[in-house]
């Protein structure tokens, strides 16, 4: 059917002609949940197993940060099929942390058919309208003619410049409707042209760069999303100057580079934070200074100027006055830029950083990885986890404190080792997009760090890894809190723990119900064993590691507070 | 300092995008004072004129903003310096019968009387917003029984050919070409 189909003299329903073109686009995944009226495409997809994997989902927020995931490793649009109603807002959370994070998502929502648009018939929700504010592109299909070119769009959209969510919403007519066939590369052709950056901004961002005495590249999103890990590599090497990661550049660059000094942001390293406002120039490469970075902005970086390399116009001068802008992908940017930067080094500069990570070290690093007690604390976790795979592994995160003790501990080693809801701070995000990066057919340990809150939001997913036998390391790191907003009620609303203590089920047993090995961790003498155990093990595999009860994360820019205001206790 | 700016958008005529883009208005809390939307020179694409009361940064942000959503093909901000608006009002005002009171209604409302009935009579007034406002508050001495305006249409001083892709014309990245001019008050986002 699919061979006769290719051929574009041929009539086809709307539902074929959909999968026709997602798999002329390429999809190879789907990870989706049938209902009423997407089933003309699901009938449709029963004959395209052979070339299509679809991924049975337990939630459709499972689905989509699935999507997610898959998207964050491949760099190509996770696709997300789901029907009208609570089909399509059981998708809002996902595609909000898609717009926020630059992820690329398709997702297909079924729709009741044209003639009953807008007259409340079952299971019909607007979902154009719901999602405009969170999509790059959204677009309602009424016709079976529109598929072809619509779905073209809908990638080359969600590929393209800075990536996005788009959602395409089809009634279930133009499903049914039968219609020639027509290639989607046909339909609708996009030319890829290279960024336009003029040379006399280029010539002015080297000048400054070139002039700077204490400068430093604070590396986003956008360096691992443009491939760029090599080139800010050399450009780095060439110009000495120091390298910090937002939360979302985390494994741009490898945590041994020599001129690697840190992650950036409310709990990032104290380094690149205090000395933010001591630099005279920061090269913001593909990152948006986000309020978790730069803290309050009247006291962000007085010193500096800035060189603001982005893809995306409507960030220049949105929160940090650019001196120079380079509205471009990085890769195009650093590239024009490193025949003009000269050769120097900062052997003061860069000695500061060393002492501010000595400091860090005594005071917060030491006690937080090298700890003997008996309690498990959840730095020490990750630290022993990155030593037992030597940083090869890909982490995904949910939200919270774990999340950030696995930003600061792990050693990143490999572009897009690191997958986590940053800009939305979705829980509930990791078991999930775990599941989406052992399904793009990731080589390296996929390991889901995820707290005892936020596996809880979408634990259900585990049947999803059983019935695919999906090889993801889950690990709970288990406080019985919700630990980041505990942490912030003791340290800003005196220790008035409202609502924040966790009565968690038996995990190990709950892994068990869904024929998945589980393992508990109660002490630290037995961390080391469960891990090599857990690694060495062919197939999923969950860790309820118990941790010290009331951790808190330093060091920590306080809300409101400048990134200098940082505190080490 | 809050003060009036005017944009002028230019995007497909694609159902869906008006909600698109009063949305990055109401993320901001910004209230539009008014929004019309019309065809414009160029078969298949809509123009927008967005008036609002804000400070330039804020309104500069939106106007990247704007320009970034798929399906916009440019965007011109302009604060009152550098654009030339015009409203048209079209009121009508019961006569009790004394249709000679028209030309008084005319001269004083410095309008042009469109359709008369016995009872009354429907003006339309063309001009700037003030004047509109000062038709509005003559009329108000009559008995006005409706009165409404269009919105302010507006556009640029300087001569500037905004960027306007035909229609369907999918060809060519557009976040490629984000190119921001600043000529005397105005920017172009293209």
């Amino acid at each position: 059917m699919t061979q006769a189909a290719v051929k574009e003299d041929l009539e086809l329903s709307g539902a074929s002609a959909i999968l026709e073109s997602l798999v002329e686009l390429g999809v190879k995944t789907i990870f989706g949940y049938p209902g009423g009226t997407i089933m003309p495409t699901y009938d449709a997809l029963y004959y395209y197993r052979d070339k299509i994997r679809h991924v049975l989902v337990r939630h459709e927020q499972g689905g989509i940060h699935a999507a997610e995931g898959y998207a964050r490793v491949t760099g190509k649009a996770g696709v997300c099929m789901v029907t009208s109603g609570p089909g399509a807002t059981n998708l809002v959370t996902g595609i909000a942390d898609a717009m926020m994070d630059s992820c690329p998502v398709v997702c297909i929502c079924g729709q009741v058919g044209k003639k009953l648009l807008g007259s409340d018939a079952f299971q019909e929700t607007d979902v154009i309208g719901i999602t405009i504010p969170i999509t790059k592109w959204n677009y309602q299909i009424t016709s079976a003619d529109e598929i072809p070119w619509v779905l073209a769009k809908a990638f080359a959209i969600a590929e393209g410049g800075r990536p996005g969510p788009v959602v395409i919403d089809i009634t279930k007519n133009a499903q049914i409707e039968r219609v020639p066939y027509v290639s989607p590369k046909r339909a609708f052709c996009r030319q890829k042209l290279t960024p336009k950056i003029s040379r006399f901004d280029v010539q002015a961002a080297a000048k400054l760069i070139n002039e700077a005495k204490r400068p430093m590249i604070l590396a986003g999103h956008g360096i691992l999303i443009s491939d760029a890990c090599e080139t800010l590599r050399t450009f780095a090497e060439k110009s000495s100057a120091p390298v910090a990661c937002t939360l979302q550049g985390l494994s741009c660059i490898p945590t041994t580079h020599p001129l690697y000094v840190g992650l950036l942001g409310m709990h990032g390293n104290y380094g690149p934070n205090i000395l933010t406002n001591q630099a005279d120039l920061l090269i913001a490469a593909g990152m948006r200074f986000d309020d978790r970075v730069t803290g309050a902005l009247e006291k962000y970086a007085p010193n500096a100027k800035v060189v603001h390399i982005d893809i995306d116009a409507a960030e220049i001068d949105k929160n940090v006055k650019a001196t120079v802008s380079l509205v471009s992908d990085a890769k195009v940017a650093l590239e024009a830029l490193l025949p003009l930067i000269e050769t120097r080094e900062y052997p003061a500069w860069m000695e500061e950083f060393s002492r501010c990570r000595a400091e860090e070290f005594e005071k917060v690093i030491d006690a937080d990885i090298n700890s003997s007690s008996e309690a498990l604390k959840m730095s020490r976790v990750i630290h022993r986890l990155s030593e037992a795979t030597n940083g090869d592994a890909v982490i995904v995160t949910d939200v919270g404190q774990h999340q950030m003790m696995a930003a600061r501990y792990f050693k990143y080693t490999h572009p897009h080792t690191w997958v986590s809801s940053g800009g939305l701070g979705t829980m509930g995000y990791g078991v999930p997009a775990a599941m989406g990066v052992a399904l793009a057919g990731e080589k390296r340990p996929v390991i889901a760090i995820v707290g005892d809150g936020g596996f809880q939001m979408t634990c259900q997913e585990l049947g999803t890894i059983a019935q695919e036998n999906l090889p993801v390391k889950i690990m709970i790191l288990n406080n019985q809190f919700l630990g980041m907003v505990r942490q912030w009620q003791e340290l800003f609303y005196e220790g008035r723990y409202s609502f924040v203590e966790l009565d968690n089920p038996d995990f190990v047993k709950l892994a068990e119900a869904f024929r998945i090995k589980g393992e508990r961790v109660l002490v630290a003498t037995e961390l080391d064993g469960a891990l090599s155990r857990m690694l060495s093990f062919n197939g999923p595999y969950l860790l309820d590691i118990a941790v010290e009860k009331e951790t808190n994360v330093f060091p920590m820019v306080p809300a409101g507070a400048g990134v200098s205001d940082i505190r080490l206790s | 300092m809050n003060r009036q700016f005017t944009y002028a958008v230019y995007s497909d005529n694609a159902p869906g995008l008006l909600q698109r883009i009063t949305s990055l208005f109401t993320k901001r809390k910004v209230n539009i004072e008014s929004l019309t939307v019309s065809k414009s020179q160029t078969d298949g694409v809509a123009r927008y004129s967005i008036v609002i009361y804000s400070d330039v940064e804020t309104a500069s942000k939106i106007g990247r903003q704007l320009r970034r959503i798929e399906d916009v093909h440019s965007v011109m901000l302009v604060d009152d310096s550098e654009c030339i608006g015009r409203e048209v009002a079209i009121v009508r005002i019961g006569l009790n019968g004394k249709t000679d009171t028209i030309s008084i209604i005319e001269k004083i409302l410095n309008a042009k009387a469109i359709e008369i009935t016995g009872q009354s009579a429907v003006f339309v007034i063309a001009g700037s917003e003030s004047e509109i406002d000062s038709a509005f508050r003559a009329a108000k001495r009559f008995p006005m029984i409706e009165f409404a305006r269009s919105g302010i249409v507006a556009i640029g001083r300087s001569h500037y050919e905004p960027v306007v892709k035909p229609s369907n014309d999918d060809v060519g990245d557009s976040e490629a070409a984000a190119e921001t001019k600043i000529l005397g008050n105005a920017i172009f986002f293209n």
